[in-house]
């Protein structure tokens, strides 16, 4: 299927079905006190030079799509939950660990999702889903069905083998041209958009229109294998965090 | 009428000087030169001290940085930058020269590039002893997560490349969780839940780290590289092949 352009004409036909996001969470104190672009340590490339990089990624096979389709690391499908606000995050974690480790890591959200919302099928935010990996880390899909709202998977066994995948920081991005150098750096970001009450991973930039590639959790059959682009308007986002990595493995 | 007039010199009285900054030559190896010239438009008085910053290069990469400079009234003040030879390998690197701001003087143009183009070829280093044991090849990359200096993008771009991934996947020793031997890891943390040769690998490429410099080790038993990552997927690679056919 061809790879989806949503932009400010056509993006209410793609406004159904899941309300998993809950808008801005970050609280200005939050804002000044989290770690931010600065903390990266990766250069805030301007917009007007974004092109040349681009290139040179993409000539190179280094844009985090062309490593995860080389890789074999498809998308995350949420099902019936509304649990974007998990698996965005959850999405980076996979392309960090798949960075570290050559290795695709298959991660329940749920695993994180569930306990922080007592088990309820509710939206959230995706700073909530990063604090919760920070300090307690998240399931393998072996361990924890990575839908599964089930307490039946909230055991000691399971909460002792999160702690081998907890990430080391997080980041909020406050710009769009920190959210593009990020991406441009090879770090994926979570972004939530209140027009679509949804998080996505924003994982390339299109050279040129610079628009906005995200990958869903729609499926691998949504769009081109859960890649989409947000043209216009469309890419900017009300929250957008990042990680870097994660426990060595 | 009459009370326009002293408060129209009291304005003109409490104008701040405006200061600008250009640019003019380069700092590329081996013997590039830049000046610098801040001025100043107006014609008040007293001197004005301009406070400077300067990012994206070394200390080492030149000389002759000030870190404040007094404009005089309606003048300017000349800061002559000379690029040091050195030789290292280093990519294309970009020195940014900006006024800061302060409560004394207003800016109009505030912040001047200049570009930094290396002349030293890439030379791969020569084989030593084992950095550590190792049954085949195997790799470790460590990076600082917050470096001081931002990587350049063409280095960055090892971390995800596709073509690295794949050659270090197909040529690296399979490790004890049966995946490849080779990991990109920040030099941050203890890698203790990580196979014992990964472990190992950690504390040799650890204990020679300088700074925050990414640093690469590769061991093929025999022998082994430990020293700053090249700064391009293709001199990554050239590295590795190296030590992959050994």
């Amino acid at each position: 299927m061809p790879e989806l352009i949503i932009n400010d004409e056509n993006y209410k036909q793609y406004l159904v079905g899941f309300r998993g996001y809950y808008g801005m969470w970050l609280s200005d104190e939050d804002r000044r006190t989290a770690k931010g672009f600065g903390d990266l340590g990766i250069p805030l490339i301007p917009e007007r030079e974004w092109d040349e990089v681009i290139d040179m990624l993409e000539k190179s096979q280094a844009t985090i799509r062309q490593l995860s389709l080389a890789r074999g690391l498809e998308c995350l499908d949420q099902g019936s939950s509304n649990y974007c606000w998990v698996n965005a995050p959850t999405h980076c974690c996979e392309i960090a660990r798949l960075v570290e480790t050559g290795r695709v890591f298959s991660y329940s959200p749920a695993s994180a999702g569930a306990p922080i919302k007592g088990f309820r099928n509710v939206g959230g935010w995706g700073s909530q889903a990063l604090d919760y990996f920070l300090e307690y880390g998240l399931n393998e899909t072996v361990d924890w069905p990575a839908n599964a709202i089930d307490r039946r998977y909230y055991t000691t066994e399971n909460q002792q083998k999160k702690l081998a995948h907890k990430t080391l920081e997080r980041y909020v991005l406050n710009s769009w041209e920190e959210r593009g150098s990020c991406i441009l750096a090879g770090i994926p970001t979570a972004d939530g958009y209140n027009w679509w009450s949804h998080e996505v991973t924003g994982v390339g930039i299109v050279k040129g229109s610079h628009d906005l590639r995200i990958r869903n959790s729609w499926g691998m059959s949504w769009s081109d294998k859960g890649f989409a682009l947000l043209s216009g308007s469309r890419k900017q986002a009300d929250d957008s965090v990042a990680i870097t990595s994660m426990v060595a493995l | 009428m009459r009370w326009f007039i002293p408060f129209l010199l009291l304005l003109v009285g409490c104008a701040k000087p405006t200061v600008s900054i250009t640019a003019t030559g380069d700092l590329s190896e081996p013997d590039g030169r830049a000046t610098v010239v801040v001025s100043r438009s107006d014609s008040a008085s007293e001197v004005v001290t301009v406070r400077l910053s300067y990012t994206g290069m070394v200390d080492d990469d030149y000389t002759g940085a000030q870190q404040s400079v007094s404009v005089p009234s309606a003048g300017s003040v000349t800061i002559d930058l000379v690029a040091v030879d050195n030789t290292l390998h280093e990519p294309t690197e970009s020195l940014i020269v900006e006024i800061v701001a302060d409560e004394s003087y207003a800016i109009d143009v505030g912040k001047v590039t200049l570009v930094s183009e290396d002349d030293d070829p890439w030379v791969p280093p020569k084989p030593g002893d084992a950095p550590w044991p190792s049954p085949g090849l195997s790799v470790l990359i460590l990076r600082e997560s917050q470096p001081s200096k931002p990587l350049p993008p063409t280095q960055q771009a090892i971390f995800t490349s596709t073509a690295v991934h794949n050659w270090l996947t197909r040529n690296t020793v399979k490790l004890s969780d049966n995946q490849p031997g080779y990991r990109i890891w920040d030099d941050d943390q203890e890698p203790t839940n990580a196979p014992v040769l990964m472990q190992e690998a950690f504390k040799v490429v650890k204990a020679k780290m300088i700074g925050d410099v990414p640093m690469l080790g590769v061991s093929n038993g025999t022998t082994g590289y430990v020293g700053p990552l090249p700064g391009t997927i293709e001199e990554l690679l050239a590295l590795l092949e190296k030590y992959g056919d050994a």
